[in-house]
């Protein structure tokens, strides 16, 4: 499904990764390993194409293009628009995705992120909420969007134990539908019985 | 998604955006008047002539100064949390973004300006028809200067020392369009004014034209 071939890059004089190649197929997680500033969150940055390699390509069921359809979950921001409430953030993405709005499938998200409680979804604006919280939001943002490809950066930051399980199903129902996830993390007791493949770096 | 989709939802959700940080949208509306109010009690009285090229000159002042408010935090909003990173990460067209945003700041450069000319006539009753004569000339020079003011603003909003880097390229850029705006202007005012209103209206649109197609293409290079 996504492919990653001879990936080579670095900051100025200090080359990150040289000639890295591997594939993540469909209905499987790639666990991006390594040592801190070894450059995991940068190869999500590359294929995500925010970042441009020095040499090497990604492509996506072999076809190389300028943006292919992902979802982006970095390490440090959540992407919310912090003024508006739960609602307005989430269809605001579905409909940048070309989605047209589905408040099923939003109920049912809602719902498993915990954040169903009417006043907290309609009223309440996301700056207010807690790290955790803003946090599941984004994972729910990142379900609701219905992408092929997720690319997770530490997407356990701030989660309890039960927002941890729910990410396991999340990522579970998300390979079953034949999508693919790209992960980093450094907490992998959460991940039990998902189909790994390790990438080191 | 189709361009048209886009520059609707980004639009949508920049004016609900704007709506809910309503120190953001009524920061320049409030700047205008004051400085308006502030001329009006500072300035002594002057021949009829005079006066009117001082109240041009005010309100040219007020509503640069204003929108120069609104275009530096244009992206402000979409820089908190990363918002910008992952809209690029989409598949947006970059037209459709930038217009989005032409939209928003447009809107509320008007909203400035009506709000300003309506307290330039309470101010000054009798000069009532020449002040919303004014309308047109300064609704154009915002329509030019909003491009420019959109794809500095995107230019900066990651940059070291933007607050001083932001004005510095604007300025310059910026003062053919205050030209001619004040030129139409003074010619509405006075008969003596240099040039006829439609030659320089004819070029502040010529201008807007020129900005728009200018910066709408190197928005799509800046943000690719």
């Amino acid at each position: 499904m996504l492919q990653v071939k001879d990936l080579s890059f670095g900051y100025a004089a200090k080359p990150l990764f040289q000639n890295l190649t591997f594939e993540v197929d469909k209905k499987q997680i790639c666990h991006i390993v390594g040592n801190n500033g070894v450059g995991k969150s940068t190869l999500l940055a590359l294929i995500a194409k925010l970042l441009t390699p020095s040499s090497g390509s990604i492509t996506l069921d072999l076809q190389e293009t300028n943006r292919y359809p992902i979802e982006f979950l970095s390490a440090e921001h959540n992407a919310h628009l912090l003024a508006q409430n739960i609602h307005n953030n989430l269809e605001f993405w579905r409909q940048l995705s070309g989605l047209p709005s589905h408040p099923e499938l939003l109920q049912s998200i809602l719902k498993r992120w915990q954040l169903s409680t009417s006043s907290l979804a309609d009223s309440l604006p996301v700056h207010k909420f807690s790290t955790g919280m803003k946090r599941r939001l984004a994972l729910a943002r990142v379900c609701y969007t219905e992408r092929p490809v997720w690319l997770l950066d530490e997407p356990t930051f701030g989660l309890d134990r039960q927002a941890q399980d729910c990410l396991h199903d999340a990522i579970a129902s998300h390979l079953n539908s034949g999508g693919c996830v790209l992960l980093v993390t450094h907490q992998i007791n959460w991940l039990k019985n998902l189909p790994l493949k390790e990438v080191n770096l | 998604m189709n361009a048209v989709s886009q520059f609707k939802t980004l639009f949508t959700f920049g004016l609900k955006n704007e709506w809910r940080h309503k120190e953001r949208m009524f920061t320049p509306v409030l700047f205008s008047l004051a400085v308006i109010l502030l001329f009006k009690f500072t300035s002594a009285s002057f021949s009829e002539d005079i006066e009117a090229k001082i109240m041009i000159g005010q309100i040219l002042v007020t509503c640069f100064l204003a929108l120069q408010i609104i275009l530096q935090r244009t992206f402000e909003l979409d820089d908190t949390d990363g918002v910008f990173t992952l809209i690029q990460t989409y598949r947006i067209s970059p037209s459709a973004w930038f217009c989005a945003k032409f939209a928003n700041i447009v809107l509320l450069g008007l909203l400035v300006i009506v709000v300003l000319l309506v307290c330039m006539n309470v101010l000054n009753p009798g000069q009532s028809e020449l002040i919303w004569m004014f309308f047109v000339p300064i609704a154009l020079a915002v329509l030019a200067l909003s491009p420019l003011g959109i794809l500095l603003s995107a230019l900066t909003a990651q940059a070291n020392g933007r607050q001083i880097l932001f004005p510095i390229l604007y300025f310059p850029l910026s003062t053919p369009v205050l030209i001619s705006s004040s030129s139409v202007c003074l010619q509405y005012a006075t008969d003596n004014a240099v040039g006829s209103p439609s030659a320089w209206l004819g070029l502040l649109v010529g201008m807007s034209i020129i900005f728009f197609t200018l910066c709408l293409l190197l928005f799509a290079e800046l943000v690719d």
